[in-house]
């Protein structure tokens, strides 16, 4: 067997930075199980301010005023964003609020259906479907199909059901059926709300934005927040801040011990692998010199 | 539980596992999983548009006029992208679609993307606010690229590269955050019953695997 | 004639489109505003053909596939999923009046395959995330140094876990996003608005012909 001469013998510095990957997978594979099949009890913190100014902007809402949800929940942010619609409609039930939810992403009428199951326990089946809250399923035409609704809430025809909005005690009811008549547009998925301020509430000013993102677009909200943004929910951490406040623990909330040790364990692995290169790289200056 | 909910959780079980085995290796099974998501998934955009285009657009617009049936036309040239000689006609509906995404958002954006961000600009109420004004400016002076950017420019460039870091910082953590909470979902599923029950059957083969690739590693440097 | 009919009548449709919709947004007049909305349906039915490019792309891409090596295996599973989906859900709905939604085989196929396999192809990035990071991420420069730093903040500080670490953690996260943070966003946003503000501008001019795709 050859022997490592000093020029080529690799330090454990290096050792540690060519670690397989398959080592990291293992860590993080722990990491997210371990809470989850033993929980932490790690308490949920101090409640961020763009989620307390959302609770008190709904709280300020009278009973009956009409919510609507732009539910972009595709499979990809089914983690982060269902947790914030159903913690959303929960609240709406709490507080009596009409709701209204559509999508323009195919892939998100699944999730809308299972959100409506899981908070109001029936979808068209249900004795207030078509008072308090209905689900027009897949809204097309992207930017400009959101104006024609937002413009005209009757646009759609048919609900999610094949139902006639026409015949609805919900748009019989509104006077004006129009974005005028709304409180809250709440957006959903990684794509930032600029879209939602831009057809809405900029039009529309009594109605105020919201949303419930994937963590990747917190930064971008930050441009419209505080000013055009009432608050949002920041990932799951923002969903389980809000299941908090209104007293509804759920999914988001089971999953931020989960969500502690992964953040810990992806902040060691930067810092070991830091030091492992700045040693490394001193080890070898010092055999060099 | 109904038996088709059953099976349609097993299977789904499965497919989550068998994308994971992709953090060992690429193997035929994750191929065969990965094309079976991709078609399924195609065929579910396809069959939900066309429900709903039909349904909600379609057919109540074809009963109050005949000039509706004229949409049909214009949709099926997007065929001719398909088409070498007429491939020209495909621009008609894609000029369509562009145009108005254009004109829908056109003011728009200016008067909030662009207007009410500097005006949100001008108002300062404190420190902070003359720190976001500075950040801003020298951010977008790293952007402007008619002029080299060498005295005292450069320090306006090089102080915005700072808040650009910090910005980007920002950036990774919340992707690493969203990473988790996605990896965090999966795992609830399959912790679930009767998702778990696939988890000893997919270590089994796992071990198949690892095992078979061992002994190829051992034949190939000749020890066996 | 044919350059007329091949580039300048679908660039004028271009221009006449945006403008219409463009002059929707700011005027309020009963006959225009009616007939966008009309449009807008219109082009929503338009649009939805355009689904059927991606199917026949696909088909056609795999098809090929299968005729050079008959035992591809995942070509044959990417079609026989995509057009038993198609087939059954249309015959179910155009003799049944099923909606796809509603229909259970379509719904155990979309929950078991669809659902499953859009969240686990995004899950992974978990693993190649924390790998990046343990790997590459490395403070080389101060800059580096101050965007790992402030990387490692809102790791842990947007995390129940940052507050027991360091009490002012969570503050400290939320200001980074509220300062300088927005900042960058902002000055992102107005860079981003003002390029695409000339391209469109350029689109509409003729200038910009990348959306015509291939050919004169």
């Amino acid at each position: 067997m050859a022997t490592e001469t000093a020029g080529t013998r690799k330090s454990v510095w290096d050792r540690l930075q060519d670690i397989d990957p398959k080592i990291i997978y293992g860590i993080m594979l722990i990491a997210v199980f371990l809470p989850l099949i033993r929980p932490l009890g790690v308490p949920i913190g101090n409640i961020n301010p763009e989620v307390t100014n959302l609770y008190n902007y709904l709280n300020s809402l009278p009973a009956g005023s009409i919510i609507v949800h732009d539910c972009e929940i595709s499979p990809i942010y089914m983690a982060e964003c269902y947790p914030c619609f159903v913690a959303f409609l929960n609240e709406h039930v709490q507080r009596s609020f009409k709701v209204i939810m559509f999508t323009q992403d195919t892939t998100a009428l699944p999730a809308i259906e299972k959100g409506i199951t899981e908070v109001y326990g029936k979808t068209k089946d249900h004795p207030n479907y078509g008072k308090t809250f209905v689900n027009l399923g897949f809204l097309p035409g992207s930017t400009l199909g959101l104006n024609a609704f937002a413009a005209d809430n009757l646009f759609p025809v048919l609900d999610a059901y094949g139902n006639k909005l026409a015949d609805m005690q919900f748009f019989k009811e509104m006077a004006d059926k129009s974005a005028r008549s709304w409180r809250l547009v709440v957006g959903y998925g990684s794509g930032g709300v600029g879209y939602l301020v831009q057809q809405i509430t900029d039009v529309y000013p009594n109605c105020k934005t919201s949303s419930g993102t994937a963590a990747v677009a917190i930064p971008s909200h930050y441009a419209y927040y505080p000013n055009k943004i009432i608050g949002f929910l920041g990932g799951l951490t923002g969903a389980a801040q809000f299941e908090y406040l209104i007293g509804k623990p759920g999914i988001a909330i089971a999953g931020m011990d989960a969500q502690s040790l992964a953040s810990l364990a992806i902040a060691v692995l930067i810092v070991v692998g830091n030091v492992a290169y700045f040693a490394a790289r001193r080890t070898k200056a010092v055999r060099g010199g | 539980m109904e038996i088709g909910e059953t099976l349609s959780i097993l299977v789904a079980s499965a497919m989550t596992l068998a994308l994971m085995s992709y953090l060992w290796r690429e193997n035929t099974v994750y191929r065969i999983f990965e094309h079976a998501f991709i078609g399924a998934a195609a065929g579910w955009g396809a069959i939900s548009t066309a429900q709903v285009t039909w349904t909600n657009y379609l057919e109540p617009s074809l009963k109050t006029s005949w000039l509706w049936y004229l949409t049909i036309p214009v949709g099926l040239m997007y065929l001719f992208f398909f088409s070498k000689k007429y491939f020209w006609l495909y621009r008609y509906p894609i000029a369509l679609s562009i145009g108005s995404g254009l004109g829908v958002s056109f003011f728009r954006t200016m008067k909030t993307s662009f207007i009410e961000q500097l005006r949100g600009l001008m108002i300062i109420k404190d420190w902070q606010g003359v720190l976001l004004v500075v950040g801003t400016i020298t951010a977008l002076f790293y952007f402007y690229a008619t002029r080299e950017h060498t005295g005292p420019f450069r320090y306006v460039s090089e102080t915005g590269t700072w808040f650009l870091m910090i910005g980007f910082g920002a950036q990774v953590g919340t992707a690493v955050m969203a990473r988790i909470s996605l990896f965090i979902a999966r795992a609830n599923f399959l912790l679930s019953e009767p998702a778990y029950y696939m988890i000893p059957v997919a270590l089994v083969l796992l071990a198949i695997g690892v095992y078979r690739d061992y002994r190829k590693k051992l034949i190939e440097t000749q020890v066996l | 004639m044919s350059l007329m009919f091949k580039r300048y009548v679908p660039w004028g449709i271009l221009v006449a489109m945006t403008s219409m919709v463009a002059a929707d947004t700011i005027i309020v007049q009963t006959d225009l505003n009616n007939m966008i909305k009309s449009a807008t349906t219109a082009l929503s039915i338009i649009g939805s053909f355009a689904v059927m490019v991606s199917v026949i792309l696909l088909t056609r891409s795999h098809a090929g596939k299968i005729r050079k090596n008959k035992l591809a295996v995942e070509s044959w599973t990417l079609l026989g999923c995509m057009w038993v989906m198609i087939i059954y859900g249309l015959y179910r709905f155009i003799f049944a009046g099923v909606r796809p939604i509603a229909e259970p085989t379509i719904q155990y196929i979309f929950n078991a395959i669809v659902a499953p396999g859009d969240s686990t192809v995004y899950a992974l990035l978990y693993f190649v995330i924390a790998s990046a990071c343990y790997r590459a991420f490395r403070a080389k420069n101060m800059r580096s140094l101050i965007l790992l730093i402030v990387g490692i903040v809102f790791i842990i500080g947007r995390a129940p876990i940052g507050q027991l670490l360091y009490v002012g953690m969570p503050d400290l996260a939320n200001w980074i996003l509220n300062v300088p943070g927005a900042a960058m966003v902002k000055a992102l946003l107005l860079a981003e608005v003002i390029s695409s503000f000339a391209l469109n501008i350029r689109v509409l001019l003729g200038q910009e012909r990348g959306w015509m795709g291939r050919g004169d």
